[in-house]
């Protein structure tokens, strides 16, 4: 316990000293790069959904090619079937099982996590930005009012004094 | 099956261009796929007739104008059999094979080429490998060889396609013969089996053959000296006729396509480069 304890005391006096660090957004140059070699083909298992069963061939003609991926070490399954080309959705299908993959190895140094991040942040960036525009604006008229008031509390205590 | 009332409202909902798309498709997943696929590649004035005319079973590869194939995106028109992902599966299978086996100078005929679709995909695939190749093509149809031709100008290939009868081809020597021949016998292609747009659009002369298909890619495979072929087909009896056909020198096996079912012959009788391997079972 006291092992746990001193750790997470240490982490917390060794924290970074970045006063603003949860407002820095990751540049978009810099993302983490896409986690193309968490793939490896023999950990995959490929098939391709056509929906139904069928004599196929010459007799059907199909649109539509579904791919579905599953990767065996942890039982991720994905599908793609965004485009009319299979070869196309079998790239997709690799590109989304390497983001599950990063996020679970690498949680939130991971790109998707990174990129989410990002997003998250420009949002609330933007926010802040008119939040602070409109907060302005009413400081502003509140300012506007309180002197008014003021004067107004003056012009009353110079004529109960009997000045003016 | 009927398609529920239920479906057709849901459908609506989401586009009034939906519906129509359910007849052909009979599942509203594959009806929105499609309607996302014609609003990405047609401009917008044209969305309304494509609905229509798919809604009619035109297949979508005809409204669209093209057919993906590896990576490539094949011209489709009427006139020309749309490839099929099987073929596709196959032909990746044998580019595969002739890569990892660096087959060198290999001289190769595709017969019933239709859009060039096997060849093409060969050729540029070999090109990029590196590895020095020739490939003829034929199709009994001018139709077919037109298209081919545009989609060999589409990607710059190589391959010099013709337009023969396979019947009456002058013997020249190859290394391996393909084909996609027609193989739907004329019971079997008025039955439910063959779906509505196959039957009403696709060209029948490229669907509709059996056996004497076979007999001739035999004696074609033989008079050009070639030892591989593959051939694509549909019944198990028409992989026994090539079975019975060729001499004893042949190892002869079947493939299935990722769906189980029977695709492909294929036959060999060279020791090093024998495309057999492919195979699920011997014969």
């Amino acid at each position: 316990m006291m092992g746990i304890r001193t750790s997470g005391l240490c982490r917390y006096l060794l924290r970074p000293q970045v006063p603003c660090r949860e407002y820095v957004i990751p540049k978009k140059t810099k993302l983490p790069p896409r986690p193309k070699w968490l793939i490896k083909e023999e950990d995959i298992e490929e098939s391709f959904i056509k929906g139904g069963s069928g004599p196929g061939g010459q007799k059907i003609n199909k649109t539509n090619s579904k791919v579905q991926l599953k990767h065996i070490p942890t039982g991720i399954v994905v599908t793609s079937q965004h485009s009319r080309s299979q070869e196309q959705n079998r790239q997709k299908a690799r590109e989304i099982l390497a983001e599950k993959l990063d996020l679970m190895e690498n949680g939130p140094k991971s790109r998707v996590a990174v990129v989410t991040e990002r997003k998250v942040k420009l949002k609330q960036s933007k926010q802040k930005k008119s939040h602070r525009k409109y907060r302005k604006i009413e400081e502003g008229r509140a300012k506007e009012k309180e002197f008014e008031e003021l004067v107004n509390i003056e012009d009353e205590i110079d004529q109960m004094t009997g000045r003016g | 099956m009927r398609i529920s009332p239920k479906t057709i409202r849901e459908a609506r909902q989401i586009s009034r261009l939906l519906p129509p798309l359910l007849r052909p498709t009979r599942s509203l997943e594959v009806a929105t796929q499609e309607l996302s696929w014609i609003k990405r590649e047609l401009p917008k004035s044209a969305w309304k007739n494509a609905v229509l005319q798919r809604m009619n079973h035109t297949p979508l590869q005809y409204i669209l104008g093209t057919q993906p194939f590896g990576d490539m995106d094949l011209i489709t028109k009427p006139g020309v059999l749309i490839p099929r992902w099987e073929t596709e599966e196959w032909a990746v299978k044998v580019l595969d094979f002739l890569i990892s086996n660096s087959a060198n100078n290999i001289r190769i005929l595709d017969a019933c080429t239709g859009t060039g679709c096997i060849p093409l995909l060969l050729n540029s695939q070999l090109q990029k490998a590196g590895i020095p190749h020739t490939i003829k093509a034929i199709d009994i149809s001018p139709r077919a060889i037109e298209i081919a031709n545009e989609n060999s100008t589409k990607y710059s290939s190589t391959v010099e396609f013709e337009q023969q009868n396979l019947f009456t081809l002058k013997p020249e020597p190859f290394d391996l013969v393909t084909s996609n021949p027609p193989y739907i016998p004329m019971k079997d292609y008025l039955s439910t089996e063959v779906e509505k747009s196959v039957r009403r659009y696709e060209p029948k002369e490229a669907l509709i053959g059996d056996l004497e298909f076979y007999t001739q890619l035999v004696h074609t495979v033989d008079d050009c000296d070639a030892d591989n072929f593959i051939f694509e087909l549909g019944y198990q009896t028409q992989a026994e006729h090539v079975k019975r056909l060729v001499s004893s020198e042949w190892t002869v096996g079947t493939l299935n396509d990722s769906a189980g079912n029977l695709r492909c012959v294929i036959g060999s009788k060279n020791m090093e480069l024998n495309l057999t391997s492919l195979c699920n079972t011997i014969m």
